[in-house]
Formats: C-alpha cells, structure tokens, sequence
C-alpha cells in the first residue's frame, strides 16, 4: 500500500532563518504520527510544504504517492488541514465559513459538521470575530474533519481547547483513525503525543532526530515523581528498584525520578497509605537530554 | 452566495459595492445640476481658461468645448476628478483581495483546499472586474438622470466608450495592484507603487507635449490609451480600448506567474 506520507531529503531555507534541514520521513496509511518538538523546529514549515503553500529548497514529498508540488489539488482533495496560525474570516459566522470551505471542496456531509459541532460545543451561528480562540480552534477542526479526509494534518491543533473538549477532540480523532484516517499530528508536548500517537517523530533545530514508537518512547522518558505519603516512609524500600533514581525522602514525602515504568514503585508504595502522587512530565528539553546525552544530537 | 472565490469576494465588497455606487451617482448628478451655469457663463469662463498656464490646460484637457455637455463632463468629471475616485476603489481592492488575505492569513487556509492558485487569483480578479463593471453603469444612471432634468443631450455611445475605459483604466490599475500583491509584496507597499505609477503616468501624459517630450512618453502611459475627454467628443476608439485590455490581460498573467511561483506566508 502507498505510503500516505514520504518526505525525501527535504530542506527548506528562508535566508538566514532555519527551515528544515535533510529531512527524511514515512508515516504509514492508518496511523497517527506525532511530530514532536519545540517552537520553531520546523514543524510548520514540514507541513506547509506538504501542502505545497511553501516550495522546498530540495527535496521532494509524497501524499499517498501524489507529488505535493506537481500535483497539489489531487493532494489537498485529500487532506483536512489546521494550520497552527489559524485565521479566518472575521465577518463570516461559523456556519458561513463552513459552507464557503465545504462548496470549495465539495461533497460535504452537512450532518456530519452539525454533529462535530455538537460534540465541540460548538455554536456556529456566531460571526467569527466574537469567537475565543478556543472557538476558533473548533471552527478549524470542524474544517478539517468535516470531508472525513484520508489524512489529517493538524499543526498545533489540541491548543486553546479546555480539557474536557481535548478529550472530546481526541476520541474523534481516535474515530477517524478507526475509520481509516491517518492522522498527522504535530505538537510541542509530550504527554499529548504519548496520549494520542503510535508513533513519534522528534524534530529539533530543523532535523529529525529520531522516530520512535509511543511505547519506546515511554520506556526511555525519565521522570520525576513526588508521593506524599500518610506517615513517614523507609528510603530502603524505594531504593534499587528497576529504573528508579535520585530517591529522596523528606519525612512523609518521596520524590524521586524514574526510567520507564513505574510499576515496581507503585507496588512498594502501596505498602502504604498514599495521599497524593505528584508527577512532573519531562519537558522536551530533558527528553532530548535523556535521548541522546553525549550523542548524535547538541544539546545547546 | 458564498459558494466559491469570486462570490465570497463580491460578499465581501458588498457594502463598498452600495456606498461606491450610491457616492458617484451623486457627485455625477451634482456635476450635471452645475453645468446650466457653466453654460451660461461659457464666453467668460472661456476668456479666463485661456489664461491660465498651459501646463494646467496641458492637464486638465480641452476648454474650448466647455459650452457642449461633451466638453464639460471631459472637462469636469472624465479628466481627472472620475477616474481618480475609481481608481481608489480599484487600487484598494487589487492590494486587498489578495494582500490582506495574506496579512490575516486566511490565504493559507484556503489554498490548502482543492483551489488552485491560479483559479483563486482569477476569480478575486474577477470580482473586482465586476465590482467595477456594476460601479460605473450605475453611476452612469445618475449622469443620465441629471442630463435629463437640466433638458440637456449627450451623445449616448461616446459616454458609454468614456464609462468603459473609465472601466478598463481602473481595472488596469486594479490588476497592477493585484499582480504586484500576487508576486509577493505586501498590501500597502503594492497600493503606493500602482498608486505613485497612476499619479506619475498621468503627469506624464498630460505634460509630454508641454515639455516637448516625444510622442513615445505618452504612448507608454495607460493614461494616453484611456482619454475619455477625447472619446466624449469625438468618439471611442477601439484599438485604445484593446491596448489597455492587452495590459490587464498582461498583468494578470505576470500577476499569476509571481502567485503560482512563490511561498505563501503565514
């Protein structure tokens, strides 16, 4: 089966400014790939050259074997797009611009947008210009959703909704993935990827560092962990165990961090009465440190 | 109404579309109510045009016809007071269909869609070739109206030549505009150079003969080719018409060339 997404040694330079550098990239039809990494890695850039809205400098892309540059409209027929700097018209309400986007693109299910309406608590009557960015944010997922595209490229798409619409947000995806979608995904943060990936690309200073399964990646990521407990408990029992580092005791309170999983301390910790857990995610950074400390990758 | 680029565009200049049409359907009729004085006084007026500096009449056209309904609205409205107007509308649009949609960002939304890039530069030019088009009939109707209560005539072929290359220059520099935006400058840099080049053109057109320049400095300004003052009383001339249709069609290619080519920005 053709690949939904092949990127081959794509670079692409804006003067002086970093674009991406080199980069290589397959996402297979069916799964959803994260694209992780910090503001102004290139993320962006990644996608909008899939769209053909930016031109490589060299290199070229595939969308389900169609050439992103000679061949955009049969691309873009089968892409749902939410650029990250969502903008939209100010003067046109929800259900205005939905059916502007939808006669462009054609065989729009209008059932379909009112439903994913519905479950975005999303009020299409209302001029774009009065909605919050969290309503904004809906207005351009219910754009990309609404021709049940084969592949989803979504820039930044989680930010500015609640977390209870995140959810909401995720078990569409989850839906479409189901159905056959593949999903595109990128983000600068990590316990979302994890939450709704298979698999990972990192993306730093323009480069792919790595593409990693969502499982690998939680086996490598360190954290810190903090447990208050009802009484004071002994360091001894904590120490040693698998993964498990940096072990501190401050009188009913344990903090430590640990590699992979955290099932050997939970057990030991249930020895006890346990009134919080606290647990702090890494930030990118720290994953970029645990990944490739003294390796391929500089961490300046 | 909103079910492609050039509808969604026209919806968008609806309002401009009504208060455009409304404001020049009054200023042609208030023009036409002063021209029973002008008549009147023709012999005066014409004594003291005849002593102002050449280069003023050089600009502004031909005084001796005055006296005529031609003459006057050459003189009056078509030299210099209409298509300055229209060419406001023009140049604002042709920077903003594509300029703000860029500044905004809209643009890269839309050009994510089954849309190329062609057909969206075409159909925002065809908006504002109607926007146009339905400015100047309408208007027209307001010089008619006041011709026809101050019981005056005018020959009907020679305004509607005058209207349409009031129409075309305005969409000539409408699609400056546009091509200029659709290469890549942005909005308010593309509007000053169409808008410095129609100011300059026009100076050039209007002083060429003055200054003893050669024919040929006239012949490259859209000015030259328009001349309505020229058409009103003496007829319209087809192959002028068809040299500013060749220059928008040519813009609109360049335009087009530059959009196709480029990065979109964010």
């Amino acid at each position: 089966m053709t690949e939904a997404i092949r990127i081959e040694k794509l670079t692409k330079s804006y003067g002086k400014e970093r674009g991406v550098i080199d980069l290589d990239l397959v996402v297979e039809p069916g799964e959803v790939f994260g694209y992780l990494g910090p503001n102004g890695a290139g993320k962006t850039t990644t996608i909008r050259t899939l769209l053909d809205l930016i031109r490589p400098t060299s290199g070229r892309c595939w969308i389900f074997g169609l050439d992103c540059q000679e061949q955009p409209i049969e691309v873009h027929k089968r892409v749902g797009y939410v650029p990250g700097e969502l903008a939209l018209y100010p003067k046109l309400t929800g259900e205005q611009t939905v059916r502007h986007f939808a006669a462009l693109r054609g065989g729009v299910d209008m059932a379909w947008v009112r439903e994913l309406a519905d479950r975005l608590d999303f009020d299409l009557k209302r001029p774009a210009k009065a909605y919050s960015s969290g309503n904004k944010r809906k207005l351009g997922l219910i754009l990309a959703l609404m021709s049940r595209p084969d592949l989803l490229l979504l820039d930044e798409a989680s930010a500015g909704l609640d977390p209870l619409m995140q959810q909401s947000f995720y078990r569409i995806l989850a839906e479409m993935q189901a159905a056959g979608s593949t999903i595109f995904f990128s983000s600068h943060n990590l316990p979302e990827v994890e939450r709704v990936c298979d698999r990972v690309g990192i993306i730093r200073d323009g480069r792919l560092v790595t593409v990693e399964s969502v499982s690998d990646l939680k086996a490598k990521s360190l954290r810190r962990i903090e447990i208050q407990f009802e009484r004071p408990v002994p360091v001894l029992e904590f120490e040693g165990l698998p993964g498990v580092q940096d072990v501190e005791v401050q009188d009913s309170r344990l903090t430590f961090t640990v590699l992979g999983s955290i099932d050997s301390i939970f057990k030991a910790a249930a020895q006890h009465t346990v009134n919080n857990i606290i647990s702090h995610e890494p930030s990118l950074e720290e994953v970029f440190l645990t990944f490739y400390e003294g390796g391929a990758v500089d961490a300046n | 109404m909103l079910t492609s680029v050039f509808s969604k565009n026209l919806y968008d200049m609806r309002g401009g579309l009504i208060w455009w049409s409304v404001g020049l359907i009054a200023i042609n009729f208030l023009i036409i109510l002063i021209f029973p004085s002008i008549e009147q006084s023709s012999a005066a007026l014409t004594e003291y045009m005849d002593n102002l500096p050449p280069a003023m009449v050089a600009i502004f056209g031909n005084i001796q016809e005055i006296a005529t309904m031609e003459g006057y609205l050459g003189l009056e409205l078509f030299g210099f007071f209409l298509p300055a107007l229209t060419l406001g509308f023009g140049i604002a649009y042709g920077g903003g269909v594509v300029g703000s949609e860029e500044d905004r960002g809209t643009l890269d939304l839309l050009l994510s869609y089954p849309i190329s890039r062609r057909s969206v530069l075409t159909q925002k030019f065809g908006a504002i070739a109607v926007f146009a088009l339905v400015v100047l009939v309408t208007s027209t109707f307001g010089l008619l109206l006041g011709i026809a209560l101050v019981d005056a005539t005018i020959d009907v072929g020679n305004l509607a030549g005058a209207v349409l290359n009031t129409g075309l220059l305005t969409l000539f520099f409408g699609t400056l505009t546009l091509a200029l935006t659709g290469v890549g400058l942005k909005r308010g840099a593309a509007s000053g150079i169409a808008a410095g080049l129609a100011a300059v053109t026009f100076l050039m057109n209007g002083l060429a003969p003055l200054a003893e320049l050669p024919d040929a400095v006239r012949h490259i300004t859209p000015w030259y080719y328009y001349d309505a003052s020229e058409v009103l009383l003496t007829g319209f001339v087809p192959a002028n018409a068809a040299v500013l249709v060749v220059a928008i069609v040519f813009l609109l290619l360049i335009g087009l060339l530059g959009f196709q080519r480029r990065d979109i920005a964010v």
